[in-house]
């Protein structure tokens, strides 16, 4: 993965690959060992942790310090970024498309006092 | 992998795309155009903020636009995209790059407009997809599973 100029950059990278989303599919019924995750996929240890350590470094999921049991599991702190971003595009686009239903009406000029564009 | 991406098979749009739709008093053909033509264009892309837009594009796949917004707070945004498809009148494809100068980076993501005739009305719908690679235009259609949307349901439900 390529070194990304900011997080969300990041955690958009890392989940851009089926494999992660998958791992995190599984990781939101609880939290789970490498060797769990690495149960339903026909990928060694070390190919799943390298997908981990691209999880973690995106912010998505977190893993237990305890030296043995290292447990993922996902962080919400990273999610939410993900879906604030989200919202600034939907600010631009519904803004985008009230100007774009007034501009309308100026185009195709005032023959309607009826009948106004209306959202749904 | 199969198994997970599969049960959320049915809710088909995850929480990190977003999806309006919203139904315009004109026909596609005159909606395409107004989201194709740099001097429509400028009359009503952008935040309700936005100042004076410029628009620049090379309308062919694979072509480049340029939108430059100038807020009225003084700072500026700059989109860049290239176009995907253009299937005029029904569905316009594009990336889209964000930048402005509060640093904000969106990364490059996807873009896709459709216009629907109802009637002697439009119903547009927009779908901005919140990752795209250098391969997103090749992959648009693909789509990348809706593991998300059922993730970011579970953050919510545990506020994780």
């Amino acid at each position: 993965m390529p070194p990304a100029a900011d997080p969300l950059s990041n955690a958009f990278a890392a989940l851009a690959d089926p494999t992660r989303r998958a791992i995190l599919a599984r990781l939101a019924r609880g939290e789970a060992s490498v060797m769990e995750l690495s149960e339903p996929f026909d990928m060694s240890l070390p190919a799943i942790s390298k997908h981990l350590k691209v999880l973690e470094r995106a912010g998505l999921i977190e893993r237990g310090r305890q030296a043995q049991w290292r447990p993922c599991r996902l962080n919400g702190e990273g999610f939410r970024e993900v879906h604030d971003w989200i919202e600034q595009y939907r600010r631009f686009w519904e803004q985008s498309f009230d100007r774009l239903e007034q501009y309308l009406e100026e185009l195709q000029g005032k023959e309607k006092d009826h009948g106004r564009a209306r959202k749904n | 992998m199969d198994a997970l991406a599969r049960t959320d098979a049915d809710s088909d749009v995850p929480e990190t795309t977003l999806l309006l739709t919203r139904e315009f008093d004109a026909a596609p053909a005159l909606l395409f155009r107004l989201w194709t033509q740099p001097e429509h264009i400028v009359r009503w892309w952008g935040c309700a903020e936005a100042g004076d837009v410029t628009f620049t594009r090379d309308l062919r796949v694979g072509g480049a636009f340029t939108a430059v917004m100038k807020l009225s707070n003084g700072h500026t945004h700059r989109i860049t995209g290239v176009y995907c498809k253009i299937e005029e009148p029904s569905r316009l494809v594009f990336t889209w790059g964000w930048e402005n100068t509060d640093g904000f980076q969106g990364g490059e993501t996807l873009v896709t407009v459709t216009f629907k005739a109802k009637g002697e009305k439009t119903e547009l719908t927009l779908r901005h997809e919140s990752f795209a690679t250098e391969d997103a235009c090749a992959a648009h259609g693909q789509g990348w599973g809706a593991s998300l949307g059922r993730l970011a349901g579970y953050l919510a439900s545990s506020n994780a």
